[in-house]
C-alpha cells in the first residue's frame, strides 16, 4: 500500500477500507513500538471526519436544545476517571479528546431524542442514568478499538445491559402499552378495511381473490379429512379391531369414494379455470396427493371384493404380518401391494404396466407414455409422482 | 455478552485485503439475504400426513436398543427443525445414535384455510392418529410422548385424555401454569386492555409470525436485534465455525403463523384465565384433568428461559398423579437448552439416560 494513496480522496468504499487499515495498522504498530512519530499518522482521520460530520449535523438541528449532555448523568459520570488510567494501552491526550468528542456527539444526539419524548414520558432522568452507565461501560474497557468491528462489539457490550433494562422499564409503561395497543388495533382495522375493499373491487372485475382460493382449499382439506377417517376406519378393519365388513358395505364405501373422486375432479377443474396459477398449483398438488390416497384405499377395497371373501383377505393380511420384517410396514404396504391386482383388471391397453388410476389420469393429462415410466411404488407400480417426474424431464 | 477482543493490531488488520473482503461480503450477504444452510438433515420418512401436518420417522445406522418409540410433538408456531438443526448439533441425531426409535409430528405451515383450527382439532383429531400410526409402525404398545414448548402443553392435554397409550411423558420448557405473577411482561402484552385478540384474528385470520415474534423479541431487544449480528461479524472475522450460527439464525427468522382460532384459545383460555391449572379446559366437551396423568413424567425447564418461565413449568409437578416424576432445571434459555455445547452436556444426556431406564430395554 502506497502512502500517497491515503491522502487522495477515497472514491470507492474499497479504497476507504484500505485506507482505514493502513492508517490504523501503522498507528498502532507505531505506538506499540514506542516510536510516536506524528509525521504521517493520523489514525483517527476517519473518526475525526465522522465526528465533525456528526457535530455539524448536531449543531444545525439542535440549536434549541440547551441541555448539557452530562448534566443528567450524575454520579455515573463522576465515577469515570480518565479512561486511560483504566486502559492498558497508552493513549495520547489527543486521542483521549477525540474519544470524548465523539462520545459527546453521540450522547448529544441521544439526549436530543430523549428530549423529544420528555413531555410525554418524563423518562429523561432514567435515560440519563442509562447513558451514564453505557458511557462508563464503554470507556472502562481496555484500549481503543482499531477497526469498525471492534468498535461495534464494544459498543454492543456497553449498551446491551443498560438499554435492555431501559426498554424493559419503558415497555411496561401505560403510555407505551396504550400506544402499541392502539397501533395494533388501527393496523388491524386498516388491514380489514383494505382487504374487504380490494376484494370487492377484484370481484367486480371477475378476478378470483384470496378468500375464494381459501374456500376451495378449505374444501380440499375437508375432503382429505374425510379420506383420512376412511383410511383410519379401513386400518381398524385391517387390524381386526372392527367387525369384518360385508360385501354390501364394501360396495357402499366404494360408491362414496367414487363420489369423493368426482367432487375432487370438479374442484380441480374449477380451481384451474379461475384462480391464479401460483396459488392453485399448491393445492393442486394436494389434490393429487388426496387422489393417490383414494387410489390406495380403492385398490385395497377392490382387492378384497374381488376375492369375494373378506376372510381370505384377512388371512392374506395375517400372512404378510407374520413376516416380522414387514409387520411394521403393513399399514401402508398392504394397501399398495393390493393395487396391482386391481389395476390389472382395469387395463385396456399398455400391456402389463402397473400404475395407479391417478397416475394414469396424470399420464394422459401430461401426454406421458406409461410404458416408458419407471415405477417406484410397491412391486414397481407407477405412482403419480413417477409420472410427474417423467413429465417434467 | 460477546467476548471482547484485545486491542492487538496485528490480528485485527488482515494482511491481505482480499481475505478481508471475502469475509466482509460473506457477512453482508447473510445480513441482506438471510442465512442459508441445510437444516433438518437426519434422514426421515413421512409415514402419515393430514392437511399440513406430517409425521416423520427418523432413520439411522444405529441398531434400535429400545422398543418404546419416542414421538416428538412440536409447537404450532416456529419450525421443528430446531430439534434436528445440523449434523453434529442435532437432538434427534443424538437420540437415534443412542438407539431410540424417533418420530416427530410437524404441524406444518398453516394456510388461510386453517384459521378456524382449534386446539381441540389438533389434540383430538391429529395427535391420536399420529400416536396410533407410530404404535402400528413400530409394533409397540406404548410410546414416550415428548412435547416441546406449547407442543408440551398440547402433549400434556393429550396425555390427560388418552393416558393408556403413554409409557412416558417428557415436557420440555412447557408452560402449564399461567398465573399472572408468573408471566412477566407477557401478562401485560396479553392483557385484554392492550391486546384485542378478536379484532386481530378477525382481521388477519392466522396471526402473522412477525407479530408473535416481535412480542417475544421485545423482551430482550438489543440482544435479539443487534447482538445476533455483532456475534456474526465476530465469528466471521475470528474464523470460528459458522454452521450453528447460520442454522439458528435461519430458524429464528423462519416463523410460522399461529392458526387464528388456536391463538384465540391460547391467549384467552391460558394466558388470561389460566384454565389448565384449574381443570377448566374442555376440548369438545371433554374436560382436561392433568391428574389423570400417571405415567413417568420428566419435566425440564430453563432458568434463563424468558418465553416459558420456570414458574410456569414447575407447578406441573403438583398437578400430575405420577409416582415417578422429576423436575429438572437447566441453566439455559428457551432455545439454548436444546442446541449447542450446553445441550450436549446438559439436556441430551439427561433425556437419554432418563429414557434408557424407562424404554423397555432388555437389561431392565
Amino acid at each position: 500500500m502506497r502512502e500517497d494513496s491515503s491522502s487522495r480522496a477515497a472514491t470507492n468504499p474499497m479504497e476507504l477500507w484500505r485506507q482505514w487499515f493502513e492508517t490504523s495498522a501503522r498507528a498502532w504498530s507505531g505506538m506499540f513500538g514506542g516510536a510516536q512519530q506524528a509525521d504521517y499518522l493520523d489514525p483517527y482521520r476517519l473518526y475525526r471526519q465522522w465526528f465533525s460530520g456528526l457535530k455539524d449535523a448536531q449543531e444545525r438541528t439542535t440549536e434549541s436544545a440547551q441541555a448539557t449532555p452530562f448534566a443528567l448523568m450524575g454520579p455515573a459520570t463522576a465515577m469515570l476517571g480518565p479512561p486511560a488510567s483504566q486502559g492498558g494501552t497508552p493513549a495520547t491526550p489527543e486521542t483521549q479528546n477525540l474519544w470524548k468528542e465523539w462520545f459527546e456527539a453521540m450522547s448529544d444526539s441521544w439526549q436530543e431524542s430523549a428530549e423529544l419524548g420528555k413531555e410525554a414520558l418524563e423518562l429523561t432522568p432514567r435515560w440519563g442514568e442509562m447513558l451514564g452507565q453505557i458511557w462508563y461501560n464503554f470507556l472502562s474497557a481496555e484500549g481503543f478499538p482499531t477497526d469498525p468491528l471492534q468498535l461495534a462489539t464494544r459498543w454492543y457490550n456497553a449498551t446491551n445491559g443498560p438499554l435492555s433494562e431501559f426498554i424493559g422499564d419503558l415497555i411496561q409503561r401505560e403510555e407505551i402499552l396504550q400506544l402499541s395497543s392502539r397501533f395494533m388495533r388501527s393496523y388491524a382495522s386498516f388491514y380489514s378495511v383494505f382487504k374487504r375493499d380490494s376484494e370487492k373491487y377484484l370481484q367486480a372485475l371477475q378476478i378470483p381473490v384470496r378468500s375464494d382460493i381459501t374456500r376451495v382449499a378449505g374444501l380440499v382439506v375437508a375432503i382429505e379429512d374425510k379420506l383420512d377417517r376412511l383410511e383410519e376406519a379401513f386400518e381398524e378393519f385391517e387390524y381386526g379391531y372392527a367387525k369384518p365388513a360385508t360385501a354390501e358395505s364394501m360396495e357402499a364405501v366404494e360408491e362414496r369414494i367414487e363420489g369423493l373422486e368426482q367432487t375432487l375432479g370438479r374442484i380441480e377443474g374449477g380451481a384451474t379455470d379461475t384462480a391464479t396459477a401460483d396459488a392453485v398449483s399448491g393445492f393442486e398438488n394436494r389434490i393429487d396427493g388426496v387422489e393417490a390416497k383414494v387410489d390406495q384405499i380403492l385398490a385395497a377395497l377392490q382387492n378384497i371384493s374381488q376375492n369375494g371373501n373378506v376372510q381370505e383377505a384377512q388371512a392374506l393380511q395375517a400372512e404378510a404380518s407374520s413376516q416380522e420384517a414387514e409387520a411394521s410396514l403393513a399399514a401402508e404396504s398392504s394397501q399398495v401391494e393390493a393395487a396391482p391386482q386391481a389395476t390389472v383388471a382395469q387395463q385396456t391397453d399398455g400391456g402389463m404396466v402397473h400404475a395407479t388410476a391417478a397416475a394414469r389420469r396424470k399420464a394422459e393429462e401430461l401426454g406421458v407414455d406409461l410404458s416408458a415410466v419407471e415405477g417406484t411404488g410397491a412391486n414397481g407400480q407407477i405412482t403419480i409422482d413417477d409420472v410427474r417426474r417423467e413429465g417434467a424431464s | 455478552m460477546v467476548e471482547q477482543r484485545r486491542g492487538n493490531s496485528t490480528d485485527i488488520v488482515p494482511t491481505d485485503v482480499d481475505n478481508f473482503f471475502d469475509k466482509y461480503s460473506k457477512g453482508a450477504s447473510i445480513v441482506l439475504e438471510g442465512a442459508q444452510i441445510p437444516t433438518g438433515c437426519t434422514p426421515k420418512e413421512t409415514i402419515w400426513s393430514k392437511n399440513k401436518a406430517k409425521l416423520y420417522h427418523y432413520q439411522g445406522e444405529t441398531e434400535k436398543k429400545y422398543p418404546v418409540p419416542i414421538l416428538i410433538i412440536y409447537a404450532l408456531i416456529n419450525r421443528p427443525y430446531v430439534l434436528d438443526l445440523i449434523p453434529g448439533n442435532s437432538f434427534v441425531e443424538y437420540l437415534i445414535g443412542e438407539g431410540f426409535d424417533v418420530y416427530m409430528l410437524d404441524w406444518g405451515i398453516p394456510g388461510d384455510e386453517d384459521k378456524d383450527m382449534t386446539l381441540d382439532d389438533y389434540i383430538l383429531d391429529y395427535m391420536p392418529r399420529a400416536v396410533k400410526k407410530v404404535l402400528r409402525y413400530s409394533g409397540a404398545d406404548q410410546l414416550t410422548l415428548f412435547g416441546y414448548c406449547m407442543g408440551g402443553t398440547m402433549a400434556a392435554m393429550y396425555a390427560s385424555l388418552f393416558p393408556k397409550n403413554l409409557k412416558n411423558l417428557i415436557l420440555l420448557t412447557t408452560p402449564i401454569d399461567f398465573s399472572r405473577e408468573n408471566l412477566g411482561l407477557f401478562s401485560l402484552f396479553t392483557d385484554e386492555k392492550y391486546l384485542d385478540v378478536d379484532r386481530l384474528v378477525e382481521a388477519f385470520g392466522n396471526m402473522p409470525s412477525d407479530m408473535v415474534d416481535t412480542g417475544m423479541q421485545m423482551l430482550r431487544p438489543i440482544a435479539n436485534y443487534v447482538g445476533t449480528y455483532v456475534n456474526m461479524w465476530e465469528r466471521i472475522f475470528d474464523e470460528k465455525p459458522m454452521e450453528s450460527w447460520l442454522a439458528m439464525n435461519k430458524w429464528v427468522n423462519d416463523g410460522t403463523p399461529f392458526p387464528g382460532a388456536a391463538f384465540r384459545q391460547w391467549i384467552k383460555d391460558l394466558y388470561r384465565q389460566n384454565k389448565l391449572v384449574k381443570g377448566e379446559v374442555k376440548l369438545r366437551g371433554r374436560r382436561v384433568d392433568l391428574s389423570s396423568i400417571t405415567c413417568p413424567v420428566l419435566n425440564i425447564a430453563g432458568r434463563k428461559d424468558h418465553i416459558c418461565f420456570l414458574a410456569q413449568a414447575e407447578p406441573t409437578m403438583d398437578l400430575v398423579s405420577s409416582e415417578d416424576r422429576e423436575f429438572f432445571v437447566l441453566d439455559a434459555g428457551h432455545v439454548g437448552l436444546m442446541t449447542g455445547r450446553g445441550a450436549k452436556k446438559g439436556l441430551w444426556p439427561k433425556v437419554g439416560s432418563w429414557l434408557s431406564e424407562r424404554s423397555g430395554a432388555e437389561e431392565e
